[in-house]
């Protein structure tokens, strides 16, 4: 029992002096009753009384200070025999044994008493530590909290490791006595020890306790770091160690070292492991409390400071919808001053303040919102929604994108949404996709309206719910040429509209306005009354009005170049959005681009109107009639507007009842070449007529051409035809034109003979080729636009071409056999000009039906190339 | 298109003689190309065009020829024509113009004339 008690680390009530001033006392008591009982002799025997001596010490101290003070009032009892004499009596023994065993009580007495106050102690230091365990205190605050209650209570010296994110780390170290501060401090330095040494890190590692009830050098060597670090630690005189694991909710925290010293006299025993485990257990709840206190507590200082600098507004709901956090963003999103006034409002009252659109132009359905798929099962979902500010009108874009917080179980316990407002992207997105291809070069009438109608197309539904376009027509009024909305039928309801009741160009406001004065025009409500005034006592065209459901209307001029040709109208229905500044801006920027295409569709026309006017200048309006001979032609320009070509065919009348044919062909394209057409179409004209000699127009035409400075060549086929004794006589000259062709009795023969270009060497001459000709005979001229159409493989060639006039039976015939020949061979587009003429000989004139053509003066393709 | 896709201009420099040599299809839809590479050749003493690449050739080919020839003429220089296919010399029988040109059959060896048509 003795051992025990010397080995309980609880020290003996009050210090040192105290246990050395209850002996004393002790001693003295029992010195002075003692004395008392051998001076007063025989007659006063109080020896008996000495046993209030270990009594009244285990009152004041411990059993090791009681048991002391017992041995000597025992001896006192047994030696007062000497003095009063009684030895061997009856009385003597009984003195002596009541002595005896008072002393003993009193020992047992003084144990049971230390005791006592141990524990008492104890579960006061429990008690305390759960009490740190419950306030809300950082870890370190925790820390210092513990060491001071465990210090010196429990143990001289309180040392905490805890595990962090970089490894163990020293959270405290609390020591006891004068010296603590620069003890704790040194202790705080010290490193942690190394798994293999005595210590925290070791029993972290094997999740065990130490014990150590003595601490040998041979320990101090182990735990030393270096000679310095072993004589702190020799310096502390440890009596004993205990180090715990400090465990929570199946983690290891840390580990709590235990010391105890020579200057307090302690040591720890198996029994106090025991208690230190019990103690570790709530000190580690404390410490976790703590932790997860400090770590929730950085992490929500962090996010919120996090979310507060975000620009995209971030919102969290909890299960039931409603808003627990927000963040200045959200509030602005959303139109709130603050956050708090934001979540104060209730959810269904924020939705309403809009009118919220999918991207698609839908009305938006609670089921659509991402929060709201989330809190049903899926993890995380966005969303683009058009919302028009029900008070303003204003309409904006938003990106919602919506996460979930799930519990260990799974179960959702909040929705994170991240809000962000993307109308600046989105308008952009908008411009760039309305001025694309509005203002592109526009070839067609066809395409224009194809054009204005994209234009219509693409302002719905983001710019607006309705978007027309109109423009005046030849009955002054305008007309609208481009209507949008995204239900087919509103469509048709507009167009119905616009037929029945056309918009006079001198109506005094409204749209008519805008087309006259050049300037936007914003109507932001539009009420009944307008649409009243607008039906003009009409009660169905009122009806079709109404049934447009117009709120807000934006009217902006299509203008270019100081001409308004229409009016771009956007209105908005059923969104109920209005129509701000922007809008006007990018609603003008759209109408001038769909202006420059109307104005570009306009030159475009007229010039292919011009092309087509010249072109049909350049061409004989009608052959003229042939006495004697039937005529057919074909001209098929390369382009499909654009007519100005190279190509052209002329009949006109010389002297002395001949004919003169011209197929002539200048090189190159557009009104270069037509420039260049009228000038060899004029001279050849003029000057066979004036000379009745196609040699000396050939002759003018290309010293002419050979005086440009420009290279202009040009080929031509002139037959000039006459009667002549008799005979029907057909005179030719080539210029470096194809020759012709003469088809008789289902055979095609080229005739005529090569002869220069025109344009090329001013020395030129050209001598014609005569040839008889004989009724039913084909002569057929054309420029090399024929031969060289482009086939799938080939060019269409000369031999094809003779092969596809041999069974020409008229000059018809051989045309319509060219042209369905070339529409058959043909692949693309066709690159060049064609022109054909072909004449017949009917009855006119004796010619021998058996006479072959000249063969001298034929080239005939059959002999190959 | 063929008759762009196939075509192709190379131009070849040997001292103060330069080789123009077009192939595939000359006609209105390449000759640019063709115009734009003699324009390059300035400053040489011989300018040679080597028809034999081509395998078709049109009015505006022609045109060019003409155009080069006259050109080489008021500048000084000798412009030389190599005879291309039959198909490609047929045009210039038919347009008077193979007497006028010189041609040779190879880009060295001068000829008189490209001679009677391939009939």
């Amino acid at each position: 029992m003795a051992a025990r008690l010397i080995s309980s680390a609880m020290p003996a009530p009050g210090s040192a002096a105290r246990r050395a001033a209850a002996v004393i006392l002790g001693l003295a008591i029992a010195g002075g009753l003692a004395g008392v009982d051998a001076v007063g002799g025989p007659g006063t025997i109080v020896i008996g009384t000495v046993v209030l001596a270990p009594f009244v010490v285990s009152l004041l101290s411990g059993p090791r200070e009681t048991a002391l003070v017992a041995i000597v009032a025992i001896a006192l009892a047994v030696v007062s025999g000497a003095w009063n004499h009684s030895f061997g009596t009856g009385a003597y023994y009984l003195r002596a044994a009541v002595v005896l065993i008072g002393g003993a009580v009193s020992v047992l007495g003084a144990g049971a008493r230390q005791r006592t106050t141990r524990d008492s102690l104890r579960f006061g230091l429990l008690a305390d530590v759960a009490d740190v365990a419950d306030g809300q205190l950082t870890l370190e605050e925790t820390a210092s909290r513990l060491g001071a209650l465990v210090v010196p209570a429990f143990a001289d010296i309180f040392i905490l490791d805890v595990v962090g994110e970089g490894g163990l780390r020293r959270l405290a170290a609390t020591a006891a006595g004068p010296d603590a501060a620069a003890l704790e401090a040194r202790l705080r330095e010290r490193p942690l020890p190394a798994v293999g040494q005595p210590g925290s890190s070791g029993v972290i590692a094997s999740r065990r306790p130490q014990l150590l009830t003595e601490v040998s050098d041979e320990v101090l060597r182990q735990s030393a770091h270096d000679e310095d670090d072993l004589a702190l630690l020799r310096s502390l005189h440890l009596t004993g160690s205990v180090v715990v694991p400090l465990s929570a909710r199946g983690r290891t925290l840390g580990a709590v070292t235990l010391l105890v010293t020579g200057g307090s006299h302690r040591r720890y025993a198996r029994e106090d492991l025991r208690f230190v485990e019990v103690l570790s257990g709530r000190i580690a709840l404390a410490l976790d409390n703590a932790g997860l206190f400090t770590e929730r507590q950085t992490m929500e200082a962090q996010l919120t400071t996090a979310l507060g600098n975000l620009t995209e507004a971030v919102t969290v709901q909890n299960p039931d919808g409603n808003l627990i956090y927000a963040n200045q963003a959200a509030a602005d999103v959303l139109g709130y001053a603050s956050p708090e006034e934001l979540m104060a409002t209730p959810p269904v009252e924020i939705a309403y303040q809009y009118e919220s659109f999918r991207e698609d132009g839908a009305p938006l359905q609670t089921s659509d919102l991402p929060g709201r798929r989330v809190l049903e099962g899926a993890e995380s979902d966005s969303l683009v929604v058009r919302v028009v500010d029900r008070r303003t009108g204003e309409q904006r874009w938003r990106l919602t994108k919506s996460s979930a917080v799930r519990d260990p179980t799974g179960r959702v316990t909040m929705v994170v949404n991240v809000i962000a407002d993307i109308t600046a992207v989105k308008r952009a997105e908008l411009v760039q996709r309305l001025l694309a291809g509005a203002g592109e070069a526009l070839s067609s009438a066809r395409e224009l309206d194809a054009t204005l109608q994209r234009v219509a197309d693409v302002c719905v539904p983001e710019l607006a719910d309705w978007c027309s376009v109109s423009m005046p027509d030849e009955h002054h009024q305008l007309q609208t040429v481009a209507v949008a909305h995204t239900d087919p039928e509103k469509v048709a309801l507009a167009r119905r509209l616009g037929e029945r009741y056309p918009t006079d160009l001198d109506e005094p406001g409204g749209a008519p306005r805008v087309f006259r004065e050049g300037a936007p025009l914003v109507v932001d409500h539009v009420t009944d009354e307008m649409l009243v005034a607008a039906a003009r006592g009409d009660e169905e065209r009122l009806q079709m009005l109404r049934a447009l459901g117009m709120r807000a209307a934006l009217v902006v001029p299509m203008s270019t170049h100081g001409r308004t040709v229409g009016v771009l109208t956007l209105v908005s229905a059923e969104s109920g959005r209005s129509f701000g500044e922007e809008d006007v801006a990018l609603a003008s920027d759209l109408a001038r681009q769909a202006a420059t295409a109307v104005e570009n569709a306009r030159l475009y026309t007229e010039r292919s109107r011009i092309a087509r006017t010249l072109q049909d200048s350049l061409l004989p309006d009608e052959l003229p009639p042939l006495p004697g001979w039937r005529t057919a032609s074909l001209y098929r320009p390369a382009g499909e507007e654009d007519r100005v070509g190279g190509d052209f065919y002329e009949a006109f009348a010389l002297d002395d009842g001949e004919w003169m044919l011209v197929v002539g062909d200048v090189t190159g394209r557009g009104a270069t070449a037509a420039a260049l057409t009228g000038l060899m179409r004029h001279t050849l004209r003029a000057v066979a007529t004036l000379t009745g000699s196609a040699r000396a127009a050939l002759d003018k035409l290309n010293r002419d051409l050979t005086a440009r400075d420009r290279t202009s060549l040009c080929t031509a086929v002139c037959v000039v035809l006459r009667e002549h004794d008799g005979q029907t006589q057909a005179d030719i000259i080539c210029a470096g034109h194809p020759l012709p062709i003469l088809i008789r009795n289902g055979h095609a023969e080229y005739v005529g003979q090569f002869g220069p270009v025109l344009g090329a060497f001013a020395d030129e001459t050209w001598e014609p080729v005569t040839l008889a000709l004989r009724p039913g005979d084909v002569l057929v001229l054309y420029s090399d636009g024929v031969p060289d159409a482009t086939g799938a493989e080939d060019r269409f060639g000369p031999e094809r071409l003779q092969q596809t006039l041999a069974p020409a039976t008229s000059a018809t015939d051989a045309i319509a056999r060219v042209e369905r020949a070339l529409a058959d061979f043909q692949v693309g587009t066709q690159s060049d000009d064609t022109a054909l003429l072909a004449v017949e000989r009917i009855g006119v004139g004796e010619v021998r039906a058996d006479q072959p053509p000249d063969q001298a003066n034929t080239h005939s393709a059959s002999r190959g190339r | 298109m063929r008759t762009v896709s196939g075509f192709n201009v190379d131009v070849r420099r040997d001292g103060s003689t330069v080789v123009v040599a077009p192939s595939g299809e000359l006609d209105l839809a390449t000759v640019g190309q063709l115009r734009d590479a003699m324009g390059r050749a300035d400053g040489c003493a011989v300018l040679v065009l080597d028809l034999r690449g081509l395998t078709f050739m049109d009015s505006a080919g022609l045109s060019l020829v003409v155009e080069e020839h006259r050109r080489a003429a008021d500048v000084g220089i000798e412009f030389r024509v190599v005879r291309g296919s039959r198909e490609v010399q047929r045009l210039f029988e038919l347009t008077g113009l193979a007497d006028r040109l010189e041609f040779t059959k190879t880009e060295q060896n001068p000829a008189a004339n490209g001679g009677p048509p391939d009939l």
